[in-house]
């Protein structure tokens, strides 16, 4: 592409030109390229994206749910399996071992809970924010 | 007005008033890149939607590192170049630019010289028949008004490219003109 061109077009973007033919065809050239082209999207477009996102949500937590009862319908039959082969028998003995830790496994709960709720509340809240 | 921040953070906490509102304030771009370059006209509508559900799902992603109009231009422009590869579509790339500035030049469909009703609708027919890549640099330039450096984001091209690009679309244009002016003169 010759330098004439370039300077034509430059001069056309700067508003600065003379009445040459060229840079009147390419002053025609520059408003076409500003018009709006034919092609719009219809008046609900914005409404019809959202319908289809709610739409995957609510599909996307049925397939959670499925999974979920799926998940323990499964974890249900191994364990009865799984006791009637080996002839186990539930016993809570165990727990009279750990009943003199009580107030440590207390303690333990309340932290996770709470560094979750600190988490959800200020962390997640901050990221999404920045 | 409420600002791009707090709605992009809204939206990420999934507001759908605020992504309504998201898509209302770019709904003209996507729709001028997907128009530019897909021709079909039943598949703009349904990939202009695509490109904002990409937009959802992964505005998390977004950095803040360029302005949010590039950002969602990218995903459109890449969903568009993607969709053309799907369905075999060329993507005009310009192999010989002297052989190609030739064609297009020279190149004369008389009926179309006849129904256009005037300059804006047959330059308009021109564009469409320039490689994608000439289309999209015109488009984003001229109608979106982004620098040389937000279209390089958008299209990987470097800044050179870019320019390059935009001043011979714009002579191959003008030629045309030229030539169709010849015309109606003659004629």
């Amino acid at each position: 592409m010759s330098e004439e061109e370039k300077r034509l077009q430059e001069k056309i973007e700067s508003g600065v030109f003379s009445d040459s033919p060229d840079e009147r065809v390419y002053q025609q050239v520059f408003n076409s390229l500003e018009k709006e082209p034919v092609y719009t999207l219809p008046r609900n477009f914005a409404s019809s994206v959202v319908r289809k996102i709610e739409l995957q949500q609510s599909r996307s937590l049925k397939r959670e749910y499925f999974w979920l009862v799926a998940g323990i319908i499964v974890l249900l039959v191994v364990m009865i399996i799984a006791t009637a082969l080996t002839g186990f028998v539930p016993s809570a003995g165990f727990l009279s071992k750990i009943s003199g830790y009580k107030g440590v496994f207390l303690f333990g709960t309340i932290f996770i809970f709470l560094l979750n709720w600190i988490d959800k509340k200020f962390i997640r809240t901050k990221q999404t924010t920045l | 007005m409420i600002d791009e921040k707090a709605l992009i953070s809204r939206t990420i906490q999934g507001d759908l008033q605020a992504f309504t509102l998201l898509i209302k304030q770019h709904e003209r771009l996507v729709a001028h890149m997907i128009g530019r370059l897909i021709k079909n006209n039943e598949e703009r509508e349904e990939l202009c939607q695509d490109v904002f559900l990409k937009v959802y799902d992964r505005l998390g992603e977004f950095n803040f590192q360029s302005k949010l109009s590039t950002w969602i231009a990218t995903i459109a422009y890449r969903h568009a170049i993607n969709h053309l590869r799907k369905r075999r579509i060329p993507l005009d790339h310009i192999p010989d630019e002297e052989r190609f500035f030739s064609s297009f030049i020279q190149d004369e469909n008389p009926e179309s010289l006849l129904e256009d009703k005037d300059m804006d609708d047959f330059i308009l027919k021109q564009i469409d028949l320039l490689p994608t890549s000439y289309k999209t640099v015109l488009t984003l330039y001229h109608l979106e008004g982004m620098s040389y450096e937000e279209i390089g984001a958008v299209t990987a091209m470097p800044e050179g490219t870019v320019k390059s690009y935009l001043f011979r679309a714009r002579m191959l244009l003008k030629e045309k003109v030229k030539k169709y002016i010849a015309k109606e003169e003659w004629l």
